[in-house]
């Protein structure tokens, strides 16, 4: 799922001084599980709002809205009467999301409250991790099921630098290396001597933007 | 020869060579190596410049080994993947030997949130044995299936860590180094001379020994330093070392224990020099020295 996280209130309240009538949107996919732009966050926001605005003597309308998911423009049809009575609309769904919105109503303010971190899941209630960073050709068939091209800070398709000790990455303790994790990994598996062939080049060319995909097309491929 | 190296020729001749690498600091990095690249002379074959060693900002080491080259002396330039997409090491590749720099050591690169610009976009779009293989593609076959093949002529380096982990992958890494094209490797500094003897014995197990050349490191560190140093990513020094150099306190302990050392890896086989990082170049010249190590030989003909 994509993760992000929440800008302060302060920035947001800053970015809103312009504006008297506002909508909040959320998001019932990724936002919503990933805690920061479901129902919840989205009623919590508009309350924050509304006291911080009475305390600082500014007037303000806020609505509320729960897009299925804030991604897929056929979701936000139902917001087409609603957003001509509102002066901008605050998303808090992922960067794609506040695009959708953006695309959707041309002539509306829209305003992101999120800041999109990465594509990835939780490793524990209210902790997510990095696993993918859609580079456009998956090779985690050669090293156990574990990305190095997300998960080792140097994105090495070789093996570890020199800098991997006891586990860790040399860019500070907490952070695994993913290396170690996939030698460990591949020895359980019997496959350590697959680590011996060398990576050639990645062709970064396919991870590069604006990206399009067709289903049952040509997509736009980079090549060498 | 596969190049116009001065380094190549000396081991082709079975010497066994003497290298050595300022620490820059970004303030007066210029008149640093002028200085002791002057200095050095006749005590070393050749002198590496570190590439933005630490992720922090200094001269550039292309730059660097340029001036090093204009002063009569053998230069090595590091290269990392860190800054440089695949363009821009090929160009710098053969900026290199344009300006008569003919020895590259291609590494991956000290990760920017170490350094002091931390806020800095990492680039890796290689890793160090792509690179290597880039460098051997451009010596062997030229830019586009040989045309000018030949032209560019450069011996490629390579580094290995025996100290970090998975060490049971260090191995298979330095023979990836090498197959991929590295005519030699340079190792991390031995502080941990039982676990660089261990590393050694499994190279020579596996005759990589004689796939390439390997080079030992070696840093003269004041004991005030030791313990600060043994915190920097990649480097592991025996708690007993620290505590043996603290308590003798005297600046030249460092020196004494790379005086030790470099006895034992010249004696050791499969290595076929030593490189010395260093802060001093008086160390240096100290070293190489009593170790009976100079006159150095001349730039033998190739």
């Amino acid at each position: 799922m994509v993760i992000a996280e929440r800008k302060p209130l302060t920035d947001i309240l800053d970015k809103l001084r312009p504006y008297r009538s506002i909508l909040i949107a959320g998001c019932g996919g990724c936002m919503t599980v990933g805690l920061s732009g479901g129902a919840r966050e989205v009623a919590l926001m508009a309350q924050e709002i509304r006291l911080a605005c009475q305390a600082l003597g500014r007037e303000i309308e806020v609505f509320e809205h729960m897009a299925e998911r804030q991604c897929e423009p056929i979701f936000l049809e139902e917001l087409i009467e609603d957003i001509e009575f509102v002066d901008a609309v605050v998303s808090l769904g992922c960067g794609v999301g506040v695009q959708a919105l953006a695309e959707k109503f041309p002539k509306t303010v829209v305003l992101p409250a999120l800041d999109t971190r990465f594509v990835g899941m939780p490793e524990k209630h209210g902790v997510w991790v990095e696993r993918c960073q859609a580079c456009g050709e998956c090779i985690i068939d050669q090293t156990g099921g574990i990305c190095p091209i997300a998960r080792c800070s140097k994105n090495l398709l070789n093996g570890p630098c020199g800098g991997s000790q006891n586990g860790w990455c040399e860019v500070g303790e907490g952070i695994p290396c993913a290396w170690s994790l996939i030698y460990e990994r591949m020895a359980r598996l019997g496959e350590v001597e697959k680590l011996s062939s060398i990576q050639a080049a990645k062709n970064w060319g396919k991870a590069d933007g604006p990206g399009k995909v067709v289903k049952g097309g040509r997509s736009r491929e980079v090549g060498e | 020869m596969k190049s116009g190296s001065k380094l190549e020729r000396l081991w082709e001749h079975g010497q066994f060579t003497v290298t050595a690498q300022m620490l820059l600091n970004g303030v007066e990095d210029e008149q640093l190596i002028r200085q002791t690249g002057k200095s050095l002379a006749g005590y070393v074959d050749a002198m590496m410049v570190p590439d933005n060693q630490k992720g922090r900002v200094t001269l550039s080491s292309l730059a660097g080994a340029a001036l090093l080259t204009q002063l009569g002396q053998e230069a090595v330039f590091h290269l990392t993947c860190r800054d440089r997409n695949r363009i821009a090491l090929q160009s710098d590749l053969m900026g290199a030997l344009a300006l008569g720099i003919h020895n590259v050591v291609c590494l991956s690169g000290d990760h920017p949130h170490l350094g002091n610009r931390p806020q800095a976009k990492k680039v890796y779009d290689l890793d160090s044995i792509q690179l290597i293989a880039l460098a051997h593609q451009l010596r062997e076959q030229g830019l586009r299936g040989g045309e000018i093949a030949g032209a560019h002529a450069c011996l490629i380096g390579a580094v290995e860590n025996p100290f970090a982990d998975p060490f049971e992958f260090r191995v298979a890494r330095l023979a990836k180094k090498f197959e991929a094209g590295a005519d030699f490797v340079l190792t991390q500094v031995v502080f941990d001379l039982e676990r660089f003897q261990r590393f050694m014995e499994r190279v020579r197990d596996r005759g990589l020994h004689k796939k390439g050349k390997i080079i030992a490191s070696l840093r003269p560190v004041a004991p005030a330093q030791v313990r600060e140093l043994s915190r920097e990513p990649g480097m592991l020094i025996p708690a007993q070392v620290i505590e043996q150099m603290e308590a003798s306190g005297r600046r030249e302990a460092g020196v004494a224990l790379c005086q030790e050392y470099l006895g034992i890896l010249r004696q050791t086989e499969g290595i076929s020099g030593v490189h010395i990082v260093f802060e001093h170049w008086e160390d240096v010249a100290c070293l190489v020295k009593n170790a009976g190590l100079v006159p150095r030989p001349e730039g033998l003909s190739s």
